[in-house]
């Protein structure tokens, strides 16, 4: 059969779909460019709004204690962010304290402990709690869980060991604070770090699990002494992760901080974040200054996202590389 | 050697593997109880108007027997249909029940549905051509060092936290045009959505198998054309999957809405004005000195929360429909 | 493969349905712009009264103040005649309301300012005023006080007396407020307390505070078993807030409040955490009677209290003191009478003991010296020297643009919109807790409201009544 098959159009090298490539290439380039204008445009906006306040107090918009945006006869204006910085550190902290041996427990079980037919359904129910939005969040923790919280905890606690420890001291206004404000965002974190020690468990490779099994190891052993250690950069990524969600969110905190902008021993007592602070006050800054401080606070939020954001992204990168590595 | 005492190690063994559970069940039980909570104190806020009524101010008015209704409008006492006159008598017992403000709460959160859905819809519909072509770009010309940049930026949007892109949009877009917009929500929340839309995109394409390509390249077809009929195709549940997933989460963003869109009272179909938002109602009803107003809280946290399950269960339903094919 | 491609159709589906709705809706909002510019062009030509017969009538003042005197038009108050004879600024304004003072002392009939044209004076009709029926959007923001009473005015007044008006006010705190109005981002603002002078003169040069309804923030107190209404000095009030006063016992609170049993009970005072424009009317008042407050704590929306514990927002104190046995808040009246706590008396300037009810704190802004410049209404009043003023209140205003409005119709409309809420809206204010304004200063509110311009052409003319 000399059947001449005509080739399709695109084979021909003078077809003009042929040239089609280079005007794709260039279209995913300019949209994937988008991309890294919105980070230069986001990171630019940020440095030079915040060069008036930056270059007014320097390093101590995040270290003074006092900030007065209202300029009065007793009180100078000032912009010390260190009440701001200080809440966020310690939420977070209380956050990372609670949810980090949870979360990787929750990884361990869903890996590797887990029966199969309930690993899908609590993996869900899992990703499910950190799709919940941040503010409902907040209306159960304002209207659920602080008047729990302080019948089963604040009070008892703060009316005895507070009296020893400045940390639990009362009293108990309203329940927004701190600790509420760290429990929530555990609740919120959570999800995050579970979720990404579940994946980062599973690159581990069988015959690390096999040759510990081998030599009589218990399966917790098994976990402990061989899984973990392999895995471990990861893990330490899953949580930087955690920590950043815990810095940056935003509405919960508002909600459950009680945004005041004094510095009180007491976690129990209302105190302020950095993003609670900026959505507060951005909206009604009182003067130019003020704005740029509170831009500034926005742009270190930013700076230790960013930096928390490569590290782990290195981690989970060089756990990724290395267990590839271990494969073949 | 106690240590390798064979007891302890069974005991150890089992107490941890009873903690892992004991933990997973700590995640999940706030889990249930924030939904629980949600959906039955919610429920008590719903009615046919909470969904079909926008917002209606605090009214104790003596609504009629016999229609349901409120007392007719009159130009003479225009305000009859709001509260009762206070007594004369000022030394009269005053009920904290009979208090305006303590009454029933009334109308609904319609303008906050319309607004959620057409200021994510619209954030959305600007993410979605810079997200998929931006994963395809990742994907598709995944060695190139220029791929990582970009990656690395994507990673970036994806962590830096919701009030940074707020701050960023009230900078530049609110106090530019001078107008708090729907408009100016979007675009915050496109930035939110595009890391999403571009890592799954990047994934999925990813998982679609490279003897695929390479059938179409093997036919003579250029990347551009096998890229759009072969590898899109196969990896269009998943990309649909990182879409809606990225629309429920711009749904229920809160804080870049608070510096942007300012909130309204009214149906507004006018993107470039302020426009209300479920999370916004959310969060103004839940800080509200007013118990009725509270109750809204609920009731708009119910609505959010359906349309966000509601997303995520299909994407899952999907998904897991998908997966088998896939495999 | 099948049940897949089910799927996706679904949720292809699904968003396309999304997406039309949203063009749907995109698309809708050219029609009512469209018809927005109809009518108000109309009413602009015809409000503008022309200078000519303005200012020649303004002789005529003098005159017309002399027979305005007892009860037959006392619009024509005197601080408006006192502008236009002075004629440093007489505008055309002051001539245009003195010419109408002058026609209705003569007629004693009521104006309405649908009528004049360009060519001839201010007719006289017999009907009263009403709102021009615009279609316009209007967007405010600001103080969360007067938020329940703006909605019901608003809602009130776009579904019954204008429906082409919409109107919007989102209650985002008084900082918001002056911030927005000030960055031109809404159309009116609401606020608790008066923009800094500093700001006015660089930032808002022509803001006009209209005040529009009167507030009371009041002591509030849990001490098991006493339900009675309490009463406060100054200095007692002072003493708690400053940490002096430490127990109910205190032989200070117990002079005043003879017959009372007082618990032996630590006093732990409340405020507000967050800032406020109730921290600041309470700081003010205890400003201006405490030189002790005045030296160490001061006046502002948040202060550094030296003692107490605090809560956010009315709510948060509310339930702090609710909690907490011994503690004392300050708090809006509403809001108190709203969660049930009793009224108490505070001895005012006159030495009076006074409860919060809405007629003494009206009576707050009594004999008040009220400026004749229209942008300087804002004052404070705590502390008020009136023999029946409930001393810790403080007027609530709306910020409106005097000259620099673009959209004649949207100046229209809210003008229209905030004439009705000083005339007709003052009915609703006692019914939702709010103390009414006293007719001189509603009479200068609107007044104030009257100079607003757009290109040099009043925006509204009403009698002043």
């Amino acid at each position: 059969m000399a059947q001449q098959l005509t080739p399709p159009q695109w084979s021909t090298g003078k077809s003009p779909m042929r040239h089609g490539d280079v005007p794709f290439r260039a279209g995913t380039v300019a949209l994937a460019s988008a991309v890294v204008l919105l980070v230069f445009a986001v990171a630019g906006m940020l440095y030079v709004s915040s060069q008036e306040a930056r270059t007014a107090f320097g390093w101590d918009l995040l270290f003074g204690t006092v900030w007065n945006p209202i300029e009065t006869e007793l009180s100078p204006m000032s912009f010390g962010g260190w009440p701001a910085v200080r809440g966020t550190l310690l939420s977070a902290l209380i956050a990372l304290i609670i949810a980090a041996p949870l979360a990787i427990g929750i990884g361990i079980f869903l890996a590797e402990l887990c029966p199969l037919s309930l690993r899908t359904p609590l993996s869900f129910l899992v990703e499910l709690l950190a799709a919940v939005p941040s503010v409902i969040y907040g209306v159960w923790g304002v209207f659920v869980f602080i008047p729990f919280f302080n019948s089963a905890f604040a009070n008892p606690i703060s009316t005895t060991i507070g009296s020893y420890i400045p940390w639990f001291a009362g009293p108990i206004s309203t329940g927004r604070g701190l600790l509420v404000t760290g429990v929530i965002l555990a609740l919120m974190i959570l999800p995050t770090i579970a979720s990404l020690t579940r994946d980062v468990l599973g690159l581990v490779p069988n015959t690390q699990r096999e040759a510990m099994l081998a030599i009589g190891a218990t399966r917790w052993e098994t976990i402990w002494l061989a899984v973990i250690p392999y895995s471990r950069a990861g893990i330490i990524g899953a949580i930087m992760l955690g920590l950043g969600r815990a810095l940056g969110e935003t509405m919960a905190a508002t909600m459950l901080v009680g945004n005041s902008q004094r510095i009180s021993e007491s976690l129990f007592a209302p105190a302020t974040t950095a993003a609670s602070l900026v959505a507060n006050e951005l909206t009604n800054s009182v003067s130019s200054l003020h704005e740029s401080a509170l831009i500034s606070v926005a742009f270190a939020l930013f700076g230790i996202t960013l930096f928390l954001n490569f590290g782990a992204r290195l981690l989970i990168w060089y756990v990724e590389r290395s267990t590839r590595g271990g494969r073949s | 050697m106690d240590k390798y005492n064979y007891r302890r190690r069974k005991i150890t063994d089992q107490i941890m593997r009873n903690l892992t559970a004991v933990a997973t069940g700590c995640a999940v039980i706030p889990l249930i109880a924030i939904i629980g909570y949600v959906l039955t104190i919610g429920a008590g806020a719903m009615s046919w108007s909470f969904f079909t009524d926008v917002y209606q101010p605090p009214s104790n008015a003596v609504v009629s027997e016999i229609t349901g209704e409120e007392p007719a409008y009159d130009p003479n006492d225009p305000f009859a249909g709001i509260a009762d006159a206070p007594s004369e008598d000022p030394n009269a017992p005053v009920d904290p029940a009979d208090n305006v403000y303590n009454a029933a709460p009334r109308g609904g959160v319609l303008h906050g549905i319309l607004g959620t859905l057409m200021i994510a819809g619209i954030g959305l519909l600007l993410a979605l051509p810079i997200g998929i072509f931006a994963g395809i770009y990742l994907s598709e010309y995944r060695d190139e060092r220029y791929a990582t940049i970009v990656r690395f930026c994507c990673d970036v949007l994806s962590g830096s936290p919701s009030i940074v892109a707020g701050v960023t949009i009230y900078v530049l877009v609110v106090l530019q045009t001078k107008q708090f917009s729907a408009f100016a929500g979007s675009i915050a929340l496109a930035i939110l959505m595009i890391p999403i839309v571009t890592r799954t995109t990047e994934e999925m394409l990813k998982l679609v198998p490279e003897t695929m390509r390479e059938a179409a390249r093997g036919l003579g077809a250029p990347t551009w054309y096998s890229t759009f009929t072969v590898v899109l195709p196969a990896a269009l549940p998943g990309i649909v999957t990182g879409v809606m997933l990225a629309f429920a989460r711009g749904a229920g963003e809160t804080a870049p809405l608070i510096l942007t869109v300012l909130g309204s009272n009214i149906i507004s179909t006018d993107i470039f004005k302020p426009m209300a938002a479920l999370p916004l109602l959310t969060y103004r009803y839940t800080e509200s000195p007013y118990p009725g107003e509270n109750t809204q809280a609920w009731g708009a946290a119910f609505v959010l929360m359906m349309l966000v399950l509601i997303m995520n269960i299909l994407v899952r339903v999907a998904t897991r429909r998908t997966g088998g094919n896939s495999r | 493969m099948t049940a897949t491609n089910r799927t996706i159709k679904a949720m292809m589906l699904s968003l396309a349905l999304v997406s039309a709705l949203l063009l749907a809706a995109c698309g809708s909002p050219a029609a009512p712009v469209a018809e927005a510019t109809k009518p108000p062009e109309v009413a602009a030509e015809a409000t503008a009264v022309p200078e000519a017969t303005a200012v020649p009538e303004a002789t005529a003042v003098p005159e017309a103040t002399a027979t305005t005197e007892p009860t037959k038009a006392p619009e024509a108050t005197a601080t408006t005649a006192v502008e236009a004879t002075a004629t440093v600024e007489a505008t055309a304004t002051m001539a245009a309301t003195a010419t109408l003072a002058a026609t209705q002392a003569a007629t004693a009939t009521k104006v309405a300012m649908t009528a004049p044209t360009a060519t001839t004076a201010p007719a006289v009709a017999s009907t009263e005023w009403a709102p021009r029926q615009l279609t316009a959007t209007l967007s405010g923001s600001g103080a969360s006080f007067p938020n329940p009473l703006y909605q019901v005015w608003i809602s009130v007044y776009s579904k019954n007396v204008v429906p082409g008006v919409q109107l919007s006010y989102s209650s985002v705190g008084s900082g918001q407020g002056q911030k927005d109005f000030i960055a031109y981002l809404t159309d009116f603002g609401g606020t608790d307390s008066a923009i800094k002078s500093a700001d006015v003169a660089s930032k808002a040069p022509d803001a006009i505070h209209l005040p529009m309804v009167l507030g009371g923030v009041m002591p509030m107190v849990n001490i098991a078993g006493i339900k009675t209404s309490l009463k406060f000095t100054p200095e007692t009030l002072a003493g708690i807030y400053l940490g002096a006063i430490t127990n109910w016992t205190d032989p200070r609170i117990a002079k005043d409040n003879e017959g009372v049993a007082f618990p032996d009970l630590e006093i732990t005072p409340v405020y507000r955490s967050d800032s406020s424009g109730t921290t600041s009317i309470w700081t003010d008042y205890l400003s201006k009677v405490s030189t002790d407050w005045k030296a160490k704590v001061g006046a502002g929306s948040a202060v550094s209290f030296p003692a107490g514990i605090g809560a956010s927002g009315n709510a948060g104190v509310s339930a702090t003191v609710l909690n907490t046995n011994g503690a004392v808040g300050y708090v809006e009246v509403g809001y108190a009478l709203a969660a049930g706590f009793p009224l108490p008396f505070v001895k005012n300037a006159a030495g009076n003991f006074i409860k919060p009810e809405t007629a003494n704190v009206s009576s707050a802004a009594n004999g008040l010296n009220i400026s004749s410049d229209p942008k300087k209404l804002a004052t404070s009043i705590t502390n008020s020297a009136a023999a029946d003023a409930y001393p810790i209140a403080a007027f609530t205003y709306v910020l409106v643009r005097q000259t620099t409005y673009t959209d004649v119709v949207k100046a229209q409309a809210l003008s229209d919109y905030l004439y009705w809420g000083l005339t007709t809206g003052q009915g609703a204010t006692v019914r939702l807790g709010y103390a009414p304004l006293p007719e001189a200063m509603r009479k200068a509110s609107m007044t104030a409201l009257m100079t607003m311009r757009v290109a040099g052409q009043p925006v509204l003319e009403a009698p002043v009544k």
